[in-house]
C-alpha cells in the first residue's frame, strides 16, 4: 500500500490510509514514550485523567454530550506497546461525510481531540486534584482486577517470570507502588514533557480527498505548540537462548487450570526466517486445523482451547490452554510433543499448504476494518518498518518444508506456568 | 430460473440486498458489499430455549437434555468419512466457526478467496449429520472444559445469576452449554431427533455478504440442497409469571472487587413483530438516555466513586423474553441498587429532556450505521432480525420513528420497582 506521509511540525507526521469503503473514519494520534515502570504508570493514569475533562469540556457529561452531538463520535485514550517501547494513543472515529452533512466533521473531530490532549484542566501547576485522586483509585482497582481473567493472569505471570528484569515484563496498567506516589504536579510535568518532546505519529483512515483538510487542521493546532522532538529508539532486545526450562505453578480457587507456556524464538520481523516461523506457528497452534487443536483438543479431549501465538518484535511464542488441574503432566507433554512433530517435519504437504492458505486469508482481511488496519500500521510507523499485509502474503507463500523445520528448530520452551485449581491430587511439578 | 427474487433497498443506509425463497424451502439473502472479506452464515431457528418440542404429526412432546443445541453444533463438524470440517475448510483458506444462542444455531465462515468452494463445504456439512457413540463421548470431554472455562468467567456467571434471579421458570435461565451432568446424558439418538426437527431448510436461512455473485450462490444451492418436507414445529415453553424469582442473587468467585448486574424484567411482549421492533428501538434509546455517560445516574455513581468504568446497559427484547439490564464493578453494589430504585421515581417525575432524547437517538442511529462496515456484523445482525420476523432495514426505520413521548411512555410502563433484581459476584472469603 502506498501510504502518503507528511510532516506538519517538528517530529510530527501525518500518514493516510486511503479508503473510501468505510462509513466510519478515524484519526489515531500516538506519542512515543520510553518503556519503564514510571512512564507506563504515568501514561496509563494520564489517559484516565485526560478523559475526565479539559478546559472546554470540564467534566465527563460535557465532553460526552459534545461527542454525541458530533454524530456519536468516539474518543478514547490508551497506552499501546510495541516490543520494549510504548506509545500513548488518542483515537477518534466519526461518521463519514455521507451522514454528517450539517457539520464539518473532520475539523470538529480534530478540534475535540486537541482540546482533550493539549488543554487539560489544570490548577496551580498540576492537574485537577480531585480527578487525579479518583483516577488513581480507579486505576488501582483495575490493576487488582487482573485476576478476574484467569487465562490472562496466567499469561501475564508467565511473561513476568520469563522476562524478569526486562522492560517487556512490565504490566501495561502500571505499578501500584509508583501509582501511589504520583502527584497532580508530577503528572502535569509528565504530560507537558510528552507533548513537547515526544515523537508524534498520526494516522488518518478514510477518504483520501480529505487528507489535505486533516493535515491543515492538525497543522494549525500543532503550530501553537512549542516543540523540540526527541527521537526514540524503538529497537528491542532479543534473546533466543534458554539456559534451562523452568516450571512454575500457583494455586487459586478456580474450576479450570490455566496453562501458559512461554518460548523463545529469537526470530523477529527483520529475520529472514520470519515467514517460515509464521507458517510453523500456524501449523503448530494457529488455527482450528493446527496440531494443537486437532490432537490435544480433538483427539485427546483435554481442553476446549489450546493455541499458540507469536510476538515477532521480541522474538517470543506463547501457548495457552485451559485444562483439568490433574491433567497437567499429560497436557504439557502432549503440547510439547506436537512442537517436536513440527520441528522434525512430521506434517503433511497439505498441512503446509493449508497453513499458507489460512494465513493469506487473514492478511488479506486486514484492509477490511479500521481497527485491524490501525493495529497493523501504527506500531510499524513508529518502528520505521514498511512491511504490509501484501508483503507478508508473498513471504509466507514461498516458505518450504525445510524452512518450517529450520525455523521451528529455533523455538525453545523457556517457562511453563500453571495456575492450578482445586485438583483432587494436587499438582506435582 | 427462480422467479421470486426480490431486491430490497435502503436509501438512508445506501445499502441493498436480494432475498430469494429457494425451492428447497431455504430463505437466501445476498447482501452485496465491496470489501475484501466475504462472509456466509447458515443458521437454524433453534437454540437452548427449545428443549421441549414435537412435529405437528407427532403425538408426544419430546424433552431433551439441557445444552443439546450447543452440543449438536459441535458435533456437526464431524463427517462420516472421518474428516474434520476444519480440515476441509483449510484447503480453501476460509476461517470457519459456529455459535449457539438461546434461539439460533449458526455456522459461518469468512474468506478473501475461494468463496464458492467454501460455501459448498458449509452447505454440505450442515446438511449431513453423522453422530456415533464414540464421537459423542469424546465431545463430552471437550464441552465439559468449555463449561468449566465459563464457570471461572465472572461476566458469564454474573449474567446467569441475574437471569436466575429474574426468571422463575423460563428456559433463558438455563446455561446455553448445559451442565457437565446434563451433557453426559446426550446420546446420538437425541442428536438425530433434534437435527431432524430443527435442521429442516424451512426452519433455516442463509445470508451471504460480500463481493459475491448471487447467481453463483443460487446455482450452488440448486445443486446441493434437496427439498425439505414442509413441517410444522411445535415448541413448548414454560409459562413465565411477571413476578421475579428473587430480588437478590449472588455467587463467590476469585475476583478483586464485586461485580453487579441489575435487571428489570418486562413481560409485555407483542405477538406482532413490527410492534416488538418498535419497542426494542425505543428501549435502546431509553437505555442510552438513562444509563449513558451523559446521564445523571452515571455521573452521580462515578463522582461518588461507586463505579469506575462505564455502565454497560442494554435492552433485550425478542419474541421469547424481554428485560433491561446494566452492569459494572463496584465496591458497594447494594448502594448502587438502592440509588437505582430512587432514580426510578426521580426520572418518572422529571424525565430526561427532549435534547437528551434527540442526542441518544442520534447516537443509536450512528452506532447502527457503523455495523455496515463489516460483512460479519451485517450477516449476524441480518439473520437475528430475520429470525425475529423483521429485517435489518426495518430497525433503522423503527429507530428514526421513535418519538420523545414514546420514550417517556416506555419509562413509565417498564420500570417498576417490584420487577427489579440485583445479581452480584463477590470476592472469596
Amino acid at each position: 500500500m502506498n501510504m502518503p506521509r507528511r510532516k506538519i511540525a517538528d517530529g510530527i507526521y501525518v500518514s493516510c490510509l486511503a479508503s473510501d469503503k468505510f462509513k466510519v473514519n478515524s484519526i489515531t494520534l500516538g506519542i512515543a514514550l520510553p518503556l519503564d515502570i514510571n512512564n507506563v504508570t504515568c501514561a496509563t493514569l494520564l489517559t484516565r485523567v485526560l478523559k475526565r475533562g479539559c478546559e472546554k469540556y470540564p467534566d465527563i457529561p460535557s465532553l460526552e454530550k459534545h461527542l454525541d452531538d458530533l454524530y456519536a463520535s468516539g474518543l478514547s485514550l490508551g497506552v499501546n506497546r510495541s516490543g520494549e517501547s510504548q506509545y500513548l494513543c488518542v483515537y477518534t472515529d466519526f461518521l463519514s461525510r455521507l451522514y454528517t452533512e450539517e457539520c464539518d466533521i473532520i475539523n470538529e473531530s480534530v478540534k475535540t481531540l486537541s482540546e482533550v490532549l493539549l488543554h487539560p484542566l489544570t490548577v496551580n501547576g498540576g492537574f485537577n486534584e480531585a480527578y487525579v485522586k479518583s483516577e488513581k483509585k480507579n486505576l488501582s482497582d483495575q490493576i487488582d482486577a487482573i485476576i478476574n481473567n484467569k487465562a490472562k493472569y496466567a499469561r501475564n505471570r508467565c511473561i513476568e517470570e520469563m522476562c524478569k528484569n526486562e522492560p517487556y515484563a512490565l504490566s501495561m496498567l502500571g505499578d501500584k507502588g509508583v501509582l501511589e506516589r504520583i502527584t497532580p504536579e508530577e503528572l502535569l510535568r509528565f504530560h507537558n514533557g510528552m507533548i513537547k518532546h515526544g515523537q508524534i505519529e498520526i494516522l488518518y483512515t478514510g477518504d483520501e480527498s480529505f487528507f489535505d483538510e486533516v493535515c491543515t487542521a492538525l497543522g494549525t493546532i500543532f503550530s501553537q505548540v512549542e516543540r523540540s522532538c526527541e527521537q526514540l529508539d524503538f529497537s528491542c532486545k532479543v534473546d533466543g537462548k534458554v539456559a534451562m526450562l523452568r516450571e512454575i505453578s500457583e494455586k487459586m480457587e478456580i474450576n479450570q487450570g490455566k496453562l501458559s507456556i512461554g518460548l523463545r524464538t529469537g526470530i523477529t520481523n527483520s529475520d529472514s526466517d520470519i515467514g517460515a516461523l509464521i507458517v510453523a506457528n500456524e501449523i503448530f497452534g494457529g488455527s482450528p486445523n493446527s496440531k494443537l487443536f486437532m490432537n490435544v483438543r480433538e483427539k485427546m479431549s483435554l481442553c476446549y482451547y489450546c493455541s499458540s501465538s507469536l510476538d515477532a518484535v521480541k522474538g517470543l511464542m506463547f501457548i495457552n490452554a485451559g485444562i483439568e488441574s490433574n491433567n497437567y503432566t499429560i497436557a504439557r507433554d502432549a503440547i510439547l510433543d506436537q512442537l517436536e512433530a513440527v520441528k522434525s517435519g512430521s506434517f503433511t504437504d497439505e498441512e503446509l499448504q493449508s497453513a499458507k492458505c489460512s494465513l493469506t486469508n487473514s492478511y488479506k482481511s486486514v484492509s477490511d476494518s479500521i481497527s485491524t488496519l490501525e493495529a497493523w500500521y501504527m506500531p510499524r510507523i513508529f518502528r520505521g518498518e514498511n512491511d504490509t499485509p501484501e508483503t507478508r502474503v508473498s513471504q509466507v507463500s514461498s516458505v518450504t518444508r525445510e524452512d518450517v523445520m529450520r525455523a521451528a528448530g529455533r523455538i525453545k520452551p523457556d517457562v511453563i506456568f500453571f495456575l492450578s485449581g482445586n485438583a483432587d491430587e494436587g499438582v506435582s511439578i | 430460473m427462480n422467479s421470486e427474487r426480490k431486491l430490497v433497498k435502503s436509501d438512508y443506509l445506501h445499502e441493498q440486498y436480494t432475498v430469494l425463497k429457494h425451492k428447497s424451502g431455504l430463505d437466501i439473502y445476498v447482501f452485496k458489499k465491496n470489501l475484501s472479506t466475504s462472509y456466509a452464515l447458515f443458521a437454524t431457528k433453534y437454540g437452548s430455549l427449545d428443549n421441549k418440542f414435537k412435529l405437528e404429526s407427532d403425538k408426544e412432546l419430546t424433552c431433551v437434555p439441557d445444552g443439546i443445541a450447543h452440543f449438536l453444533e459441535h458435533k456437526m463438524f464431524e463427517n462420516e468419512n472421518g474428516e474434520d470440517t476444519f480440515v476441509r475448510y483449510s484447503r480453501t483458506g476460509a476461517s470457519a466457526n459456529a455459535y449457539t444462542s438461546n434461539s439460533m444455531t449458526a455456522y459461518l465462515f469468512s474468506c478473501t478467496d475461494n468463496f464458492y468452494e467454501s460455501l459448498e463445504i458449509l452447505l454440505d456439512f450442515v446438511t449431513k449429520p453423522y453422530f456415533t457413540k464414540e464421537t459423542v463421548q469424546k465431545e463430552q470431554g471437550i464441552i465439559a472444559q468449555e463449561i468449566r472455562m465459563y464457570d471461572d468467567n465472572p461476566g458469564t456467571r454474573l449474567y446467569y445469576e441475574l437471569l436466575g434471579a429474574m426468571y422463575q421458570r423460563h428456559n433463558v435461565k438455563i446455561n446455553i452449554a448445559g451442565t457437565v451432568e446434563s451433557i453426559a446424558e446426550i446420546t446420538p439418538e437425541h442428536l438425530y431427533m433434534c437435527y431432524n426437527t430443527f435442521y429442516n431448510l424451512n426452519n433455516m436461512a442463509l445470508c451471504v455478504c460480500g463481493n459475491v455473485d448471487e447467481d453463483k450462490v443460487y446455482e450452488i444451492c440448486d445443486r446441493l440442497l434437496k427439498k425439505s418436507p414442509e413441517q410444522q414445529i411445535i415448541r413448548e415453553y414454560p409459562d413465565e409469571p411477571c413476578e421475579v424469582q428473587s430480588r437478590y442473587a449472588s455467587a463467590h468467585l476469585a475476583v478483586s472487587q464485586p461485580l453487579f448486574a441489575v435487571g428489570i424484567k418486562d413481560v409485555d411482549i407483542s405477538r406482532d413483530p413490527m410492534q416488538r421492533l418498535k419497542k426494542e428501538a425505543c428501549g435502546d434509546i431509553v437505555c442510552r438516555m438513562l444509563f449513558g455517560k451523559t446521564s445523571a445516574f452515571f455521573s452521580e455513581l462515578y463522582e461518588q466513586g461507586l463505579i469506575s468504568e462505564d455502565l454497560h446497559a442494554e435492552y433485550e427484547h425478542n419474541r421469547n423474553f424481554s428485560f433491561i439490564s446494566f452492569d459494572g464493578k463496584s465496591s458497594d453494589p447494594d448502594k448502587v441498587f438502592d440509588r437505582f430504585i430512587g432514580y426510578i421515581s426521580e426520572f418518572k417525575q422529571s424525565p430526561p429532556s427532549y435534547e437528551e432524547f434527540e442526542r441518544a437517538k442520534r447516537v443509536k442511529l450512528a452506532d447502527f450505521i457503523g455495523i455496515f462496515d463489516s460483512t460479519e456484523e451485517i450477516a449476524n445482525e441480518f439473520l437475528s432480525f430475520v429470525f425475529d420476523e423483521v429485517t435489518i432495514f426495518d430497525y433503522a426505520d423503527a429507530l428514526k420513528a421513535v418519538t420523545y413521548e414514546d420514550t417517556i411512555e416506555f419509562m413509565n410502563s417498564v420500570f417498576k420497582e417490584q420487577y427489579c433484581s440485583l445479581a452480584k459476584i463477590l470476592p472469596l472469603k
